[in-house]
């Protein structure tokens, strides 16, 4: 498991990635996605899922659907328009970060 | 291999004695759970579901759920915040302004009327908080209604009864006649102040209750329709 403390920031960007990328998903399934793209090497804890996710429905970035599947209810979330712009820009906002580090890394090794 | 109907029933009862006590993040949690657990069957048929449960709550960390039911609560106490903010900004703009400021323009001009200010700072007080409480106890019959029907507790509602922590701030109105004396004059800036601020504290509860918390259930709704909240 790598330092979790330099994904943490990243967190609210990989859900927003996930959910632009699939029309809608719940807690567990995002999970399973992150280790699956990653190989297992990024681990999302259910303690910091669910509170990004929670905090990204409050200020209207998802949208939430309950639906009845086999014997228990689960909980969808999906994009809403705000949630798909503010995708572009956390996006953007990565990128450059990841450029920044490769530049200050790069000179640095 | 999958889980019963009658383990569902164990995890939200497992949720409940995690401290857990509302319907509407239990679900959410039951879920999570059961499809770690059935993952985990996947993989070790044999587990018992009992030592499952165990393994995939020790995921959720040493705190367990509390962590993310008190992120859950904030999250929401915050966006009720924020609608009541975003509908109060609708009185001070137009056509509502003219009320707006028509009330505070009247009532600042019966303060700065009347000699001994208390004979309109107590009526107002006494007006504000009437309706305050009578507002909090048609709601809280409304709770309790939907308490008796769904027979759960729910977080949205929670939220809704604390105003979204609103009802601190609005509390803080039981302080306000302590800084009036009888004897002292009201300043103009004071009295401009106090005139603002009554219509400001009464637009935010009326906002808080007739339009954000129905809006909260409204939503709620929307996510468990087999429940009647509306």
């Amino acid at each position: 498991m790598p330092n979790s403390k330099l994904y943490k920031g990243s967190l609210t960007t990989i859900i927003l990635k996930l959910l632009n990328e699939h029309d809608k998903m719940y807690g567990y399934e995002i999970t399973q996605k992150v280790k699956e793209l990653t190989k297992g090497e990024l681990n999302i804890t259910e303690g910091a899922l669910y509170p990004s996710l929670h905090k990204l429905e409050a200020d209207g970035m998802l949208d939430v659907e309950v639906v009845k599947v086999e014997n228990r209810l689960r909980k969808y979330y999906k994009l809403t328009e705000s949630g798909t712009k503010e995708t572009v820009n956390k996006l953007e906002e990565l990128q450059n970060y990841i450029k920044t580090m490769q530049a200050l890394v790069g000179k640095l090794a | 291999m999958k889980i019963t109907e009658s383990q569902i029933q164990q995890l939200y009862k497992f949720t409940a004695l995690h401290y857990v006590e509302f319907y509407d993040v239990q679900t959410e949690l039951v879920d999570h759970l059961a499809n770690g657990i059935e993952q985990q069957w996947q993989e070790n048929p044999k587990l018992k579901f009992e030592e499952a449960l165990r393994l995939e709550f020790k995921k959720f960390g040493i705190f367990g759920f509390s962590d993310i039911l008190e992120e859950k609560s904030k999250a929401l106490a915050k966006h009720y915040r924020k609608q009541v903010y975003k509908y109060t900004k609708q009185y001070f703009k137009l056509p509502k302004i003219v009320l707006t400021l028509f009330s505070m323009w009247a009532l600042f001009k019966i303060v700065n009327v009347v000699e001994n200010k208390n004979y309109v700072a107590v009526p107002v007080f006494v007006l504000l908080f009437g309706f305050q409480l009578y507002f909090l106890v048609t709601e809280h019959k409304k709770r309790k209604k939907i308490k008796k029907d769904t027979g759960k507790n729910w977080l949205f509602q929670h939220v809704t009864a604390q105003l979204g922590g609103l009802v601190h701030v609005l509390n803080l109105g039981i302080y306000v006649p302590n800084i009036f004396s009888e004897n002292d004059p009201w300043s103009f800036t004071f009295q401009i102040i106090f005139s603002v601020a009554v219509v400001l504290y009464f637009i935010m509860l009326y906002v808080a209750v007739n339009i954000v918390t129905p809006k909260l259930r409204l939503e709620a709704q929307k996510q468990f329709p087999e429940y009647k909240f509306v």
